[in-house]
């Protein structure tokens, strides 16, 4: 059942030969066998979804039809805020908030007829991970539950590879949502700063953070964007732009397409695996065999993205939890206070100048795109490493390639390329023109049928 | 963009000292067992930073500080 793509799934439930009821049991099934493996869920709300699996239900037999997710179980990052259910952050800091509200995007997936499974485990406030200090244990990598699932949507990986949801919202400051999917062989998508709003959900740093979907497929990525995306006048950031059709095209190919690849951001790294570089191009070779022009371009170093996005980030994290750690230091987990302390050591110059930069780069790479409808790139350079090779501190030298469109705000898509030999999965990122979404999914449809990744069989766990 | 040079680096005891100072600045007690993976961290982030001074933008790139007034019937 959970092999069902989204739409799939919806044309069973409108034909009557599946249940919302049927649907969620089964998810709820596959949770009971794979997450004392796993560890995608903190908090579990069956009760609620088998309620809301028999609302659907009703309505739909009833001729209410909500859309695509009606009736399709989903879950949630935990610092997305839930009405009623608690929101943790993964933290022993939050361990008993309970929001009164939803945030947008959960308002809008439970009016798109949703059901909530429950939510899903994080590093701790979006950043500080794998760590065992916190109140849950890890989420771990369904294709081996040795190596880490990447994070820091780390339970929202874990829970569309593990095939116990088509759906799991994640977020992403630095690669947050393509660094799960990159390593769990998921679907990623951090859309373009202010398409979706992030009222309700618990920033990192707000100035780079995206609400985005996980999920197994590209098409059910674009049915999830469809729902979420709109602009909110609450969220400061949120842009008031119309909101694309991202299905009607996605199955047109790459045919005519212009696509850039910065073969620097990778090809010069020195820790980058050999199989992720032949995996990129392998499919750069099939997608200008499709009929696309594929050429490489050059974009400032990767090092000026880095930093940029660093300071930015580690200044604006220390500046929402400063109080708690100067009154709390220890209720943070080691790695999570080792990470937001350095936001301690930014001064107001380095920040004016990582703003600064943060325009010219911007600027470069929208330069850029205007001869490429997409740029081609890492996600990540390497498969997922096991725990114990997770480094403790954070350094510049990680293997995410992810920061610079959080930098610049263009939509980034991460999509699975294939397996290792070792049968870790690869990803690759696709990286469009603002609010450009439906050319990101359509090149991303392309990269799943001639990587032959559509056809690739989830993990045994 | 200017081109990126190689850091200036600090010893062990003069970047304990200059962290120490920034997080008493800052008001945040540092619990000792946390320390060194602090200083693995604050040396690879220094050695950022200083790329990001290195590269010598002026007043010109001023504007990147986006202040403006709200407009008429606009909202914060």
């Amino acid at each position: 059942m959970t092999e069902l793509s989204i739409l799939d799934a919806g044309k069973q439930l409108r034909a009557g030969t599946t249940t919302s009821r049927a649907l969620t049991q089964t998810a709820l099934d596959r949770i009971a066998e794979v997450d004392p493996k796993v560890n995608a869920f903190v908090t579990l709300t069956a009760d609620r979804a088998l309620a809301d699996a028999a609302r659907a239900d009703a309505e739909l037999a009833a001729g209410k039809d909500l859309g695509p997710l009606h009736g399709i179980p989903y879950a949630i990052k935990d610092i997305y805020d839930t009405a009623g259910i608690r929101t943790t952050c993964h933290s022993k800091l939050r361990l008993h908030n309970v929001p009164g509200a939803d945030s947008v995007v959960a308002a809008k997936l439970a009016a798109a007829g949703g059901v909530l499974l429950g939510k899903l485990g994080t590093h701790e406030f979006a950043l500080g991970g794998p760590s065992f200090d916190l109140p849950f244990p890890p989420a771990r990598n369904p294709w081996n539950v040795a190596h880490i699932p990447g994070g820091s949507s780390s339970g929202s990986g874990a829970a569309i590879a593990a095939g116990i949801t088509r759906l799991a919202m994640g977020s992403d400051t630095g690669g947050s949502i393509r660094g799960p999917a990159a390593y769990c062989g998921t679907v990623g998508l951090k859309p373009t700063y202010g398409r979706v709003s992030r009222r309700g959900v618990f920033p990192l740093s707000t100035t780079l953070d995206h609400c985005g979907p996980l999920t197994r497929s590209v098409a059910d990525t674009a049915v999830a964007l469809q729902i979420i995306a709109g602009h909110d006048p609450a969220d400061q950031a949120s842009a008031d732009v119309p909101v694309g059709d991202y299905l009607t095209d996605l199955e047109k190919g790459v045919g005519g397409l212009r696509i850039g690849i910065p073969r620097a951001f990778f090809a010069n790294a020195t820790v980058a695996s050999p199989d992720v570089l032949a995996a990129i191009d392998r499919v750069a070779n099939a997608l200008r065999a499709a009929g696309a022009t594929v050429e490489d371009v050059v974009l400032p170093d990767y090092a000026a993205f880095s930093i940029c996005g660093r300071v930015i980030m580690l200044c604006e994290a220390f500046t929402i939890h400063e109080a708690d750690m100067r009154a709390r230091p220890l209720d943070f987990g080691q790695l999570t206070f080792e990470r937001f302390i350095l936001g301690a050591a930014v001064t107001g110059p380095d920040m004016i100048q990582a703003l600064r930069l943060r325009r010219e780069l911007t600027a470069a790479v929208q330069a850029k795109l205007q001869s490429y409808d997409v740029l081609l790139t890492a996600s990540s350079l390497v498969p997922a490493p096991r725990f114990e090779d997770s480094p403790a501190a954070m350094l510049s030298g990680a293997p995410m390639q992810t920061m610079p469109f959080n930098v610049t705000g263009h939509p980034a898509l991460s999509v699975p390329t294939g397996l290792t030999p070792d049968g870790l999965p690869m990803g690759l990122q696709i990286v469009g023109r603002p609010f450009d979404e439906a050319t990101v999914l359509r090149v991303g449809r392309a990269v799943e049928v001639l990587s032959g990744w559509d056809k690739v069989a989830l993990p045994v766990v | 963009m200017g081109s990126i040079t190689m850091p200036a680096t600090l010893d062990d005891a003069a970047l304990e000292a200059e962290f120490r100072t920034l997080a008493a600045r800052a008001g945040v007690p540092i619990p000792p067992e946390r320390l060194p993976t602090i200083l693995l961290g604050y040396r690879d982030f220094r050695a950022q930073l200083e790329l990001l001074r290195g590269h010598g933008r002026d007043h010109t790139a001023e504007w990147s500080n986006v202040f403006r007034m709200l407009l008429p019937g606009e909202t914060a």
